[in-house]
């Protein structure tokens, strides 16, 4: 039967062609292909049996996890100033995996994150007493907060609540008026800083308008002429600043490099937050339908065993399978939404989408479009997952970029990430949103943030509470489609589902946000 | 220009294990120790020496001292830990309020470059100081970029530090029209180097279409066009020069019918379903024979002819083509094509 997710062992393992220009990029492209397809042809089918070499090894992978999270030999000194990036891979992992910390370790992760938290608002590195405050160790240490914590006196959550405003004025000290953040005082600036901001400002309710400003505009000119994003974009005009809000559209911008998954993934996911608040003409649109051709072009052939690619014309790595493929849902929904545009535009009723008038008015029964196929191949990225990705059994465990590189946390979260992202069919629903919207209760929250200039709130109490409501709706609206698992090698290899754009488990994320917006 | 060369080697940092507490140098210091608090998770068995540089860094920089030995003690850690930082914002910070020889700093950046001491930091460093120096000329500077990159072509840092360069430049006027001519010529060679580098593509494209003051009138835009064409031809596989090619039409928001005649030697229809080259058609076409070891048909070709039918309203037979692509010539992407396919059915 004609599938739309072939296994690699049903294709051709053609390399590719030379068209009789060797270069280094197809030397290094054929050194590549020779060493996975090798790996492939030496391994069985991964559906044909369950044993050691196809199937998830999740105790050599909790091993591996373990060993490297209570103590760290002196070379991992490299990444002393990404202690939270080591927490949030461990305790992450650990969640798809579905192995359970016991409190005692919850409490110690909590304590330790927690000394990462400047007084002056965000997290550092470090502690505090020795890193500064930077946007990605926030968004690492929060995320392990919101796994690890809870609402109880030591659980964290109580300390981050309480450190709302100081987080709130540390990322206005980022920002810069072309819409981008420095990443930490003096520090560049670039898309992975506007991405850990967003997933905090979102799940913490700390956005305004002064913080969002221009902030579409810079991701917009990150996007690439292939259609992924680029690290950072230059402003090569500056806003002048007696009209700050008639600037926006003057700049002349410029991405500043080639497309590339990571920045992709941050970029994508950033876009995808901002969508959920509801500001006139906001945010600048992106090119939704290009961003899903470039990711989808990324996925290697059967050759490289269908893993993830970084940039056109680079080689496949596990880690890609988190930083594209999980953009993949991301611009499957963007690209549902411009469709439903585009058809409500045109005056036509689509067959299967009844149109909604207005996105606050969902009382309308709505059809999900239940007629997209998958769009990567989820069964090839399992098996380059299994096959490829996974250190050779009975060794160290851990997941890693490809065969004969050492396995990280970094590698083993990410290639769990989007491993994860292959199994489960996940999607933004629309009626999941409606209903979260009705639930929603404006009379409860924090305390409001105060902006830093006087104009930078909100207009009204009403605005910031229409703000909040959708906010918080969409944040919960990502579900998980019954009957959408598609699993390789075997019951015992599925994992857990994470949640698109922030990268928790959805148990995780809905207590979290709930605490953080005071619903229930 | 600048001569960098005659510029003194900044002495390494001292390797030695004496501790700092016994040298009298740091004797009016009271080491703070890290906060980790009781028991904590991921603690990283720090060597002493590394232990040592950051209990002294911490009392330095909780009194805000900017001295001399403050700037030989970042380096120190640095050396140790390249992604410090922390530990680089303070560097930077002392090097501007002593008024360092910010080009001795420079030269220390390239050593460490040499000593493969790579990081964010060691390349914001770098923007930061070239910022800070302001040269009334940066080519030395491009000179020392475009030497790094040789052995290393695809570094995304080093590329994105590039474009900062230009830019910053271009907004000073620091860059003249030789240096923008020069500058494309050199990614020229990149490219006939490997025409398969998707770097050097994303600085072309930069180079001819996304800077200010790039000439996107109709002849220039039709020079790069042939250009986007002949590396199809040159390397028809190559999926830089296809995107490139695409990027090139949408962001013009050119029709693709007109360059088809090009573009469908790769999709291996039947001779009897091809129109012929018109006449007037004046873009590269394909060599004949094709290179050897170029498999038809290219999927990308027959993308493009399926949006080329998109265009022509002709979306039942996109939709075939699209079929295709799901069905038999680029099955790992079958999921997408078939996306393709039903987008055109249903709409």
């Amino acid at each position: 039967m004609f599938t739309l997710t072939p296994s690699i062992y049903q294709l051709p393992s053609a390399p590719l062609p030379s068209n009789s220009v060797p270069t280094d990029t197809l030397t290094e492209q054929a050194e590549t292909e020779s060493l996975i397809s090798d790996l492939f042809s030496r391994l069985p089918l991964p559906t044909s049996a369950v044993d050691s070499t196809t199937t998830l090894r999740k105790g050599e992978h909790t091993q591996f996890l373990a060993s490297t999270f209570f103590k760290l030999p002196g070379k991992f000194v490299s990444l002393d100033a990404s202690r939270p990036w080591l927490v949030f891979w461990t305790v992450h992992s650990l969640d798809i995996l579905g192995v359970a910390l016991d409190q005692g370790t919850k409490d110690r992760v909590v304590s330790t994150v927690l000394r990462f938290l400047s007084p002056n608002g965000g997290f550092g590195g470090g502690p505090a007493n020795s890193q500064l405050p930077h946007l990605l160790p926030t968004y690492a240490s929060v995320c392990s907060l919101a796994i690890t914590g809870g609402p109880s006196d030591n659980g964290g959550w109580k300390q981050l609540a309480e450190a709302r405003q100081e987080i709130y004025d540390f990322f206005m000290s980022c920002k810069r008026p072309d819409g981008g953040f420095v990443v930490c005082k003096d520090g560049e600036v670039d898309v992975r800083g506007t991405y850990c901001l967003l997933v905090v400002a979102t799940l913490l309710d700390l956005l305004t308008p002064e913080l969002l400003y221009n902030v579409d505009h810079f991701l917009a000119a990150c996007q690439t002429y292939e259609g992924g994003f680029a690290c950072s974009a230059f402003p090569f005009t500056l806003p002048s600043s007696e009209s700050p809000g008639a600037s926006e559209n003057l700049f002349t911008r410029a991405s500043m490099a080639e497309a590339h998954g990571g920045y992709t993934s941050c970029s994508l996911n950033s876009y995808f937050l901002l969508t959920a608040i509801p500001i006139p003409n906001f945010p600048a649109p992106i090119d939704a339908g290009a961003a899903l051709r470039w990711s989808v072009l990324q996925q290697g052939e059967a050759i490289e065993g269908g893993g993830f690619r970084g940039r056109t014309n680079k080689l496949v790595d596990g880690c890609y399978s988190w930083w594209v493929g999980g953009g993949i849902p991301v611009c499957e929904e963007l690209v549902r939404r411009e469709r439903e545009r585009r058809r409500k535009e045109s005056g036509k009723t689509g067959s299967k989408i009844e149109i909604i008038e207005s996105e606050n008015e969902a009382e309308e029964e709505e059809w999900e479009d239940v007629s997209v196929p998958p769009l990567f191949n989820r069964v090839a990225l399992q098996e380059f997952t299994l096959i490829a990705a996974q250190q050779e059994a009975g060794s160290t465990g851990g997941l890693r970029d490809k065969p004969g590189k050492r396995p990280d946390g970094y590698h083993t979260c990410n290639t769990l990430s989007g491993l994860s992202i292959a199994q489960h069919s996940v999607h933004h629903s629309t009626q999941q949103i409606a209903q979260n919207r009705k639930s929603f209760d404006p009379s409860r929250g924090l305390t409001a943030i105060k902006p830093k200039s006087e104009s930078g709130g909100w207009r009204s109490e009403e605005e910031r509470q229409n703000v909040r409501g959708e906010v918080w709706a969409n944040v919960l609206g990502w579900i998980e489609e019954e009957g959408g698992e598609l699993i390789v090698g075997g019951k015992e290899n599925r994992v857990n589902t994470t949640t698109p754009v922030f990268n928790i488990l959805g148990l995780r994320l809905k207590p979290f946000v709930n605490y953080f917006y005071c619903q229930e | 220009m600048r001569c960098l060369a005659d510029s003194k080697p900044q002495s390494s940092a001292s390797t030695s294990h004496i501790p700092l507490a016994q040298r009298d140098q740091w004797s009016d210091v009271k080491p703070i120790a890290q906060d980790d608090g009781p028991n904590p998770v991921v603690p990283i068995m720090y060597s002493e020496e590394y232990r040592d540089a950051m209990d002294y860094f911490r009392a330095v920089a909780a009194s805000e001292e900017r001295s001399e030995r403050a700037l030989d003690l970042t380096e120190t850690i640095i050396r140790m830990n390249p992604a410090h930082y922390t530990v680089w914002q303070y560097r930077m910070a002392t090097l501007l309020a002593l008024k360092k020889d910010l080009e001795e700093e420079l030269q220390l950046m390239n050593e460490f470059a040499i000593q493969n001491l790579k990081s964010y930091q060691v390349w914001h460093h770098r923007l930061l100081l070239l910022t800070h120096i302001s040269p009334e000329d940066p080519q030395f500077e491009i000179e020392y970029i475009h030497q790094s990159l040789l052995p290393d072509p695809k570094n995304y840092h080093t590329w994105a530090y590039l474009h900062w360069l230009y830019s910053h430049f271009y907004t000073l006027d620091r860059i003249s029209d030789k240096q923008w001519a020069d500058e494309l010529r050199w990614c020229e060679e990149m490219l006939r180097v490997d025409g398969r580098n998707n770097s050097a593509w994303g600085w072309r494209w930069y180079l001819r279409v996304a800077r200010p003051g790039a000439d996107t009138g109709k002849d220039a835009l039709k020079i790069e066009l042939e250009y986007a064409l002949r590396a199809v031809h040159h390397i028809p596989h190559n999926v830089s020069a296809w995107n490139y090619l695409r990027g090139l039409l949408r962001h013009f928001k050119l029709p693709l019918s007109p360059l088809l005649p090009a573009i469908l030697p790769y999709t291996a229809r039947p001779s009897t379903q091809l129109p012929g080259v018109p006449d007037d058609f004046d873009f590269p076409l394909p060599t004949s024979p094709l290179p050897k070891d170029t498999p038809l048909p290219i999927p990308l070709a027959l993308e493009y002819l399926a949006e080329v039918l998109l265009e022509e309203n002709q979306a039942s037979e996109a939709g075939q083509v699209f079929g295709e692509l799901s069905t038999d010539y680029d099955r790992m992407r079958a999921g997408y094509w078939e996306f393709r396919r039903r987008e055109c059915v249903e709409e």
